[in-house]
């Protein structure tokens, strides 16, 4: 972990804002270090010493940032904060998120503040730790149950105005917006352009809207001894079909290579549905399932492209970000794969 | 002696110097940086070996959706893209998978030769 010394901005006003946020008398910064984070955001550890009010004593924050050149897809940290508090007043396992702050002259950014938790997020080394893998289809149980409680939240909520509706129907919505994204790069992609056009012509017959995670797989799990600890970055969130999450999940990318246990690389897809079945009291449709995979390899396909022009273009010269550019073949050929296995149901 | 097979060779022992000698000094997030540059070189061998003969595949498997033998790629590219979403290949759907496979492998050549 990178140790960086405190704030180029003036510490006073971080403490002021915190002790205001927390309710307490004074705020004291002991320590900050960047954590590692996303290809998005700018994520930092904050230790506080906090005096009086509901926070009292030496308390752990996570202080989340806007990055420098964001996403199309992504919400910025004010909407991400009302995300975070509707699904963590539902009950759903995630960092309770302590306060928003939009002044520039704390941070320069605004950026939001949540209670830190402990646990390693990283896929690669998630899949293969030996204690995820012996506890895996604990590990699945345990999202499905999360999932089942993110997707009783229904529209509207008004702290959640801002999430546009899909219309006509969420495989509809996402099928356009990746076409509005793909024009708007002036892409031309032959195998993602014939998924749309197949998804197209025979969306699920039933769908609902319900708020999805959107970018819920196994490296944005927290997960400590082989257990859940949290759902983190919820900036992908919105209305949508709830079997988009499960697609996601299940998506090939997001095994880490431990393909034969289809549910994120940790359990059997049979796993992650029949608890998630039974948990949520729906029905998962095997081949609605299949169309929100081809999906989510579609969706993921997109913003690879986008996270790669970030780079070109020069807005964010990255070698991460450029290498992005070379998973577009592999979801290409789980595209055509997905898209046979589907029809073929 | 300069020549395509020459650099090619010349990123591949690069690379292995990188990888044995380098990568095991560094600290775990530069490992995870050397990992990435160690990929770039890799993709730059294999584009500099089978770019051109792949892109040539790609090429034909799109110009004989169009029965156009000269075709340009990017132009069969924007053609073909247009035409899917006009529906033009919705009755042609066996033959356009068959092509976008081909595209597929083609490009999985140069960055995942092992993908199942």
């Amino acid at each position: 972990m990178n140790a960086t010394s405190t704030s180029e901005l003036s510490p006073a006003a971080l403490e002021a804002f915190l002790a205001r946020a927390c309710g307490a008398t004074t705020a004291r910064v002991v320590r900050e270090e960047r954590l590692t984070g996303g290809a998005i955001q700018d994520n930092r550890l904050l230790v506080v010493e906090l005096v009086g009010g509901p926070y009292a004593g030496r308390q752990e924050f996570v202080l989340r940032t806007d990055a420098a050149s964001g996403v199309a897809a992504s919400w910025d940290r004010a909407h991400e904060f009302r995300i975070l508090r509707v699904v963590h007043a539902a009950g759903v396992r995630v960092p309770e998120p302590v306060a928003f702050c939009d002044d520039p002259a704390v941070r320069g950014r605004p950026f939001l503040l949540m209670r830190r938790v402990i646990g390693e997020t990283r896929g690669a080394r998630l899949v293969r730790d030996p204690q995820v893998r012996e506890r895996g289809e604990d590990l699945v149980r345990a999202v499905a149950g999360e999932m089942a409680k993110l997707h009783a939240i229904r529209p509207p909520q008004r702290e959640l105005a801002f999430l546009p509706l899909p219309e006509p129907d969420p495989a509809r919505a996402r099928i356009a917006l990746y076409r509005r994204w793909l024009d708007a790069m002036e892409a031309a992609e032959p195998v993602v352009e014939h998924a749309l056009r197949r998804l197209e012509l025979a969306p699920p017959a039933r769908q609902e809207v319900v708020l999805v995670h959107g970018d819920l797989r196994v490296g944005n799990l927290m997960v400590a001894q082989g257990q859940l600890v949290a759902i983190l970055d919820w900036e992908f969130a919105g209305w949508s079909d709830p079997l988009e999450d499960l697609g996601w999940f299940c998506a090939r990318y997001w095994r880490f290579g431990v393909d034969e246990r289809e549910a994120g690389g940790l359990a059997s897809r049979r796993v992650l549905v029949a608890a998630y079945e039974e948990a949520s009291g729906r029905r998962v449709d095997a081949r609605a399932l299949a169309f929100w995979e081809v999906m989510a390899n579609l969706r993921w396909a997109v913003i690879a492209l986008m996270q790669a022009r970030r780079h070109s273009s020069g807005a964010e010269r990255s070698l991460e970000l450029a290498l992005t550019a070379a998973v577009l073949p592999r979801l290409e050929r789980d595209i055509l794969s997905g898209l046979e296995a589907w029809e073929d149901m | 002696m300069i020549g395509v097979d020459w650099i090619v060779d010349l990123l591949a022992t690069a690379r292995e110097e990188l990888r044995e000698r380098i990568q095991p000094q560094l600290a775990p997030e530069d490992r995870y940086v050397a990992a990435m540059i160690g990929r770039a070189m890799q993709i730059a061998g294999r584009e500099l070996a089978l770019g051109a003969a792949m892109r040539e595949r790609e090429r034909q498997a799109l110009a004989g959706l169009f029965d156009d033998p000269a075709g340009e790629l990017e132009a069969l590219r924007r053609q073909l893209v247009r035409a899917i979403r006009e529906g033009a290949f919705d009755a042609r759907r066996g033959e356009l998978e068959a092509a976008l496979a081909m595209r597929v492998a083609a490009r999985l050549a140069i960055t995942d030769p092992d993908y199942r």
